[in-house]
């Protein structure tokens, strides 16, 4: 008897290549940056020698009108060339994604060719098969046509994906080919990413959250890599937004600034403003890429990677506004938000990215196995050091906690139908704009974690914080000095300072164990202050058990408190510290 | 402060430096779009890609063009002060011979 299996033909016949070389690509972007700063310079140098000292008249009125026409001509060429730019590295960056991709494709269709070679041989040796071989035999084929189907629909959906990123790029180049185009306030602009950005609900036009995040699900795949390539202003800061696109959006606009300003800088025409733009966006790129270098401690196969979810260089006069995260927060079970505190501005990025793997680890280690993201947040102007004014006052701090409260929002928009469970732990006076934040209920988070306060700034006792007293964490190394600064109690600082110690009984947090090994005999704001994400450390093994939702598991330490008696008491003072210890202050995995 | 019309001179020198220097990069700008390739872009996008970098060649060449063009006229300023400076100086030197004593 003969019998038939119908071994099913291996498709697609080819998984073509995107083509494109992703190297040669950025080169060309960088030539367009280069040039777009050189047309910024001829626009600002026009404008600085208009004034040529007493020089006046009939002459220098003529010299003066056509300085300044050329000064807004070559200002307006230099952001049309700024847009292609954009466009050739964001362009770049999907064509890098579509290469992956098409990796992986060929791989999983080597996978199934193996198969189908296997099957047939195995067909083909087969003698006086019975029926149960013979069903199993057909199952075989009947799933491996199944797996073959699939691969030709995402083959097709890589191409598709393909065309889209080619059609975009022809789009911007196209948008900025005249000289009228050139000069014009939408040149290099593509109609697709114009026509997308001007409906209801887009980021920057004042919509909501929620506004945005539907704006952003209405958008085609293409349209959406249209105008993260057009608008990443726009999009890199779009609260609502998945966080993935805030961080295309966002690493168009670094190397946008780490390309133009660096021929700025070699030119010599870079000003003193935009020098610290591009140690700002030298800080992010370094910390950026440890971040997307980092491997996690249960997998060292795999990397959470980096985003960018917040880059603005020139914020507060250059000290900026920045937020970077080790881990996926579009997915991520358990999301850490943390903020700092005074002297912290961008060039601070790197350490700070530094402890957020600390944290990420720490996290994961000791964890349940979920998924982890945290984010390092600069989102509002910190006072510059102890000797700023701003520092002894609780305005900043207020005004950070309404960007805070922005922030939580924009995360849970993005995610509203998969929330994380999602920590927002606040450092020094960044404790201080995180009570503001957490303080009510005006953001979702699920745990708050304050380390290292001078003061917990509207909150008198944990159970004002919306999230209620029994997620309200605080971490106090006694040697802090910082730690002292809020009011303590029974005599207190007669409403001087940044507010209550939240560490104190009468605020009634839970209070977690954060001695270091290392600590001095005395109070200091030095290393007692700046060691809580310290790896092996007591403070970062509770900070780490609180993240991954097991707050209950925290190992407390007895409340501070001020008696009428005498000076205030910290019970920690002389316990012995741990370091590395099991369950107690082992934060790191061995490697 | 000294002499007013050195002190005008140097400011115009001053500017028709800063326009060389403009021009000078503006021709590196121009050089270095006509150089660049679009040999690592798609097929499909070389065309629109190579039109453009033609394109703002050519117009960073018209910048180098017009950086040249303060850079001239500033000159011809700085020249004619100084041309009409030393003219008007020599006439009233020789006004003065005229006068005085040996009159």
């Amino acid at each position: 008897m003969t019998v038939t299996i119908e071994v099913p033909a291996s498709v697609p016949a080819q998984v073509k290549k995107p083509e494109g070389d992703a190297g040669g690509s950025d080169a060309l972007a960088t030539t367009l940056y280069e040039a777009a700063g050189r047309y910024e310079e001829f626009a600002d140098r026009a404008q600085e020698v208009q004034d040529l000292g007493s020089w006046a008249g009939v002459a220098y009125a003529a010299y003066k009108e056509a300085s300044g026409t050329a000064s807004t001509e070559h200002a307006a060429m230099g952001v049309t060339v700024r847009r292609v730019a954009r466009g050739v590295t964001a362009f770049t960056d999907t064509l890098r994604d579509l290469l992956r991709d098409h990796d992986d494709l060929l791989e999983r269709k080597r996978g199934l060719d193996d198969r189908r070679t296997t099957l047939i041989a195995d067909i083909d040796a087969a003698v006086d098969v019975t029926e149960a071989q013979v069903a199993a035999f057909r199952e075989r084929s009947v799933d491996l046509r199944a797996d073959y189907s699939e691969l030709v629909t995402a083959d097709d959906d890589l191409q598709r994906r393909v065309r889209e990123n080619e059609t975009l790029l022809r789009q911007v180049f196209q948008a900025a080919d005249t000289l009228a185009e050139s000069t014009s306030a939408d040149g290099g602009v593509p109609p697709l990413a114009e026509s997308a950005i001007n409906r209801p609900g887009a980021p920057g036009s004042g919509a909501t959250p929620e506004e945005v995040k539907a704006w952003w699900d209405g958008l085609t795949e293409a349209e959406r890599e249209a105008v993260i390539a057009a608008y990443p202003e726009r999009i890199g800061q779009g609260d609502g937004l998945p966080s993935d696109a805030r961080d295309q959006a966002n690493r168009v606009l670094l190397d946008d600034d780490l390309a133009r300003l660096a021929a700025k800088s070699e030119d010599g025409t870079i000003s003193a403003t935009e020098r610290r733009i591009l140690e700002n966006a030298q800080r992010t790129q370094e910390a950026l890429a440890n971040a997307d270098a980092y491997t996690d401690p249960l997998d060292p196969g795999v990397k959470p990677g980096g985003q960018l979810w917040l880059y603005d260089p020139a914020a507060y006069d250059g000290d900026g506004r920045v937020a970077v995260a080790v881990g996926d927060l579009d997915t991520a079970a358990d999301v850490a938000v943390f903020t700092p505190g005074i002297s912290t501005d961008m060039t601070s990025v790197t350490g700070y990215t530094d402890q957020m793997m600390n944290l990420y680890e720490s996290t994961r280690y000791n964890g349940d196995g979920s998924s982890v993201a945290t984010m390092f947040w600069l989102g509002y102007d910190a006072p510059d050091g102890p000797t700023d004014l701003a520092t002894l006052t609780e305005g900043r701090a207020e005004e950070g906690g309404r960007n805070l409260a922005d922030a939580i929002d924009g995360l849970r928009a993005s995610r509203a139908d998969d929330p994380a469970h999602l920590t927002a732990i606040g450092h020094s006076y960044g404790s201080t704009t995180t009570s503001y934040a957490a303080h009510g209920d005006t953001i979702d988070v699920d745990d708050v974690v304050l380390i290292g306060s001078p003061g917990a700034g509207p909150a008198d006792r944990a159970s004002d914080f919306g999230v209620g007293e029994d997620h309200v964490y605080v971490g106090r190394d006694s040697r802090d000095f910082v730690a002292t600064l809020g009011d303590e109690g029974w005599i207190g600082k007669f409403g001087i300072g940044l507010g209550t110690d939240p560490s104190s009984e009468d605020f009634d947090a839970t209070r977690f164990e954060a001695e270091d090994v290392d600590r001095s005999w005395h109070r200091n704001t030095d290393e007692a202050h700046s060691s809580y994400l310290d790896s092996d450390s007591e403070s970062l093994y509770n900070i780490g058990r609180i993240v991954d939702g097991h707050g209950e598991d925290v190992n407390g330490a007895a409340q501070s408190y001020d008696p009428w008696w005498g000076p205030p008491q910290d019970p920690e003072w002389d316990r012995d510290p741990t370091a590395d210890q099991p369950g107690r202050s082992d934060t790191t995995a061995d490697r | 402060m000294g002499d007013p019309l050195v002190w005008q001179m140097e400011t115009l020198r001053r500017g028709t430096t800063a326009w060389e220097s403009q021009e000078e990069l503006m021709d590196a700008t121009a050089r270095a779009l006509g150089g660049a390739s679009s040999a690592a872009l798609p097929p499909s996008v070389q065309a629109a890609a190579t039109s453009f970098l033609t394109g703002w060649a050519g117009h960073a060449g018209e910048s180098a063009e017009i950086a040249r063009g303060f850079v001239g006229a500033l000159q011809a300023t700085a020249d004619d002060y100084s041309t009409s400076e030393d003219a008007v100086d020599r006439q009233f030197s020789d006004l003065g011979a005229r006068l005085g004593p040996a009159r």
